[in-house]
């Protein structure tokens, strides 16, 4: 038969506990619990100074220093610039970069000739771009969707032949094409899968 | 400003709701921990009402949306009366009074929670596991009034987000109806109502100078702190997971089936959120079974409410996954293909127990994720077993919880390949860390300086 014992709690309210098992503190019954000791002012102050004292402590760790100096201070110089411009275009602009920029920008050249809902895109892969001299990082379809409204796919897709359009690259821009030849789509296709795609 | 009306208004409607839940489960709790807990439990009440919707086929027009949260909040407060009663009671109860030391903390980590939640709403939805999920599929369905919409239609070959259960799709469709153009701000009121029930939780057992400093630990934590700010389904299934066994070892405590239930519907939000898991909510198992030998009451009650606390989150996979997945979704996912065929081998399991510890924990890039709160949590543990010489049975039980994360993660992986290191499971780990803060909380060390400190304080 093991001991039962009753250790008093951080707040003073005793603490049940008995073996094989120890309750911990009981937040059953804790809305009736008696509230904590008052504090006199030079004990508060004591303490006060050893919180402070704490948090020096804490933020001269590197790791937190690292944290708090990279992370959430230049979060705090941001926020104090972003509260002046909350243009939501921006925003997505300044998150998505150049992916959400090439997106738009494909999407308005369909959306300009009024078929962008009924258009199906052939894209190239990054790698494709990169060899071709251009810097776009190309957004999988999903993202691609979310960021136009504009259908997209890849050259490795079993769908791939069912693109109405393709993109490629010719002189340092972009050239789109629509299809009107099944063996050229073809052609396209296979020249496309020589890159590898990544996400 | 009009934002911040709508954030209240909103976080009401979520108190009203989860306090409904709190009402009929009849669980007891200080005020700060029930109001923080019944805004958590809110916004899984939110999370669900449009996937019902959906499921019942019923457009998802904002009008149909808030009608059902509304009629859920009505629902869940049947208890009239007595939710009246304990309002009353609550309100009696509620003191705020913030000490003087811990000023400091709460200063500190108030300006951290609104750097992330200026970010949170600041910023669009940025991981590609979002925007080629979750977030497009609601961003269609806001325009299509249906989950189930031309998001399918796209090439979809690169992606098994849009597979994921639609517990952040849900969210995002209620806060971008409510004016919210990227929605998202509600991981900002988990993230908030989190930290103030972590805080009284540990406030149960040792030092207010301490539980600060361990919650500014816990919000330090690198990895952790940038999914406070970049939605996901991970922070959240932390929180749900952490808050189902916190609940179940009350129940150990004080031994009522209603906190059982209660544990095991918390779990099932954390199933419903990740859906995997449901074998960490197994992994639980053994100490309900054990809890129950230990105190004589025998191992058939121990399976008995084992099947109360698993049983909710098998109903939560079987709703999420089993139904609307295979079921609803017009793309097919065939997840048994999924899981390790060659399940003799055990190798993957023990790589993958290796990588945690040698990539993801004891690593220079291990700190740089997860800082030194995982060291620090060996520290104590260290000087616990090597001072005092044995653990008490509260420690056991959160160390425990701590071991189902550290094994489960390397049997998740053995099981379900897919889950990888680097995103997966370095995200997984995230539930390890509430876990290890109540453990630091229990530790016979810090629970005697602080009644010493408490003493002096009282004299």
């Amino acid at each position: 038969m093991k001991k039962n014992k009753n250790v008093p709690q951080a707040d003073g309210t005793p603490q049940k506990s008995a073996q094989p098992v120890q309750p911990p503190p009981a937040p059953a019954t804790a809305a009736k619990q008696p509230a904590p000791p008052a504090t006199n002012g030079f004990k508060a102050f004591i303490l006060l100074v050893a919180a402070v004292v704490g948090l020096l402590i804490f933020f001269g760790l590197e790791p937190n220093k690292m944290w708090l100096d990279q992370r959430i201070m230049p979060y705090w110089e941001d926020y104090k610039e972003q509260k002046l411009n909350l243009d939501l275009e921006e925003r997505k602009m300044a998150r998505y970069q150049t992916d959400y920029i090439f997106a738009r920008n494909v999407a308005a050249f369909f959306e300009k000739r009024g078929t962008a809902g009924k258009t199906l895109v052939l894209v190239p892969s990054t790698d494709y771009f990169n060899a071709h001299g251009l810097q776009i990082h190309v957004p999988e379809p999903a993202v691609f969707y979310y960021f136009s409204g504009l259908k997209t796919i890849w050259a490795n897709s079993p769908e791939a032949s069912k693109a109405n359009w393709y993109i490629t690259a010719r002189d340092g821009g972009l050239v789109f094409d629509s299809v009107t030849n099944q063996q050229a789509l073809q052609d396209t296709i296979a020249s496309f899968n020589k890159y590898k795609i990544s996400l | 400003m009009s934002g911040i009306v709508i954030i209240l208004l909103l976080t009401i409607i979520q108190f009203i709701a989860g306090f409904g839940i709190i009402n009929l489960f009849n669980i007891q709790l200080k005020p700060g921990m029930l109001i923080s807990l019944a805004i958590l439990l809110g916004v899984a009440v939110f999370s669900i009402m449009p996937f019902i919707l959906q499921l019942a086929y019923i457009p998802l027009t904002s009008t149909n949306v808030f009608i059902s949260i509304l009629a859920a909040c009505v629902l869940l407060n049947l208890k009239f009366k007595s939710g009246i009663a304990r309002l009353k009671e609550l309100r009696a109860n509620l003191h705020i009074r913030i000490r003087l030391y811990e000023i400091p903390f709460v200063i500190m980590i108030a300006f951290i929670v609104f750097v992330s939640a200026w970010r949170c709403f600041y910023f669009p939805p940025t991981p590609r596991d979002l925007t080629s999920g979750a977030e497009v599929i609601a961003e269609y369905a806001i325009r299509e009034k249906t989950m189930i919409n031309s998001v399918f239609s796209v090439n979809l070959e690169s992606t098994n987000n849009i597979f994921k259960p639609p517990y952040i799709t849900c969210l995002q469709i209620i806060y971008k109806y409510a004016g919210f153009e990227f929605g998202q701000v509600w991981l900002s009121t988990i993230v908030a109502c989190f930290l103030i029930f972590l805080y009284q939780a540990l406030t149960l057992s040792i030092h207010r100078i301490f539980a600060g400093l361990l919650v500014l630990f816990f919000m330090a934590i690198p990895e952790m702190f940038a999914y406070t700010f970049m939605v996901l389904f991970d922070y959240s299934n932390a929180v749900f997971f952490f808050l189902g066994v916190w609940f179940l070892y009350q129940f150990f405590q004080n031994q009522q089936r209603n906190y059982l239930a209660f544990a095991g519907l918390i779990m099932a939000i954390a199933t419903y959120i990740r859906s995997e898991t449901l074998i960490l909510a197994c992994l639980m198992v053994p100490a309900i079974v054990w809890h129950h030998w230990k105190n004589k009451t025998g191992i058939v009650k121990g399976l008995i409410s084992s099947a109360f606390f698993v049983g909710p989150s098998l109903f939560a996979y079987i709703i999420s996954i089993t139904i609307y997945i295979n079921r609803y979704l017009p793309a097919k996912y065939n997840i048994e293909g999924l899981v390790n065929k060659n399940l003799g081998d055990l190798s993957p399991f023990f790589t993958r127990f290796s990588d945690i510890n040698n990539k993801l924990i004891f690593s220079d890039l291990g700190v740089g994720y997860y800082g030194y709160f995982i060291y620090f949590f060996i520290l104590l543990l260290l000087l616990e077993v090597l001072i005092k010489r044995k653990l008490s049975s509260t420690t056991r039980n959160w160390l425990y919880a701590v071991l189902v994360i550290y094994i489960g993660f390397p049997l998740m992986s053995y099981l379900l390949p897919l889950l990888d290191l680097n995103n997966s499971t370095k995200r997984g780990l995230f539930k390890i860390f509430p876990l290890m803060l109540l453990y630091m909380a229990n530790n016979s060390l810090l629970v005697s300086w602080s009644q010493r400190i408490t003493k002096w304080e009282s004299k």
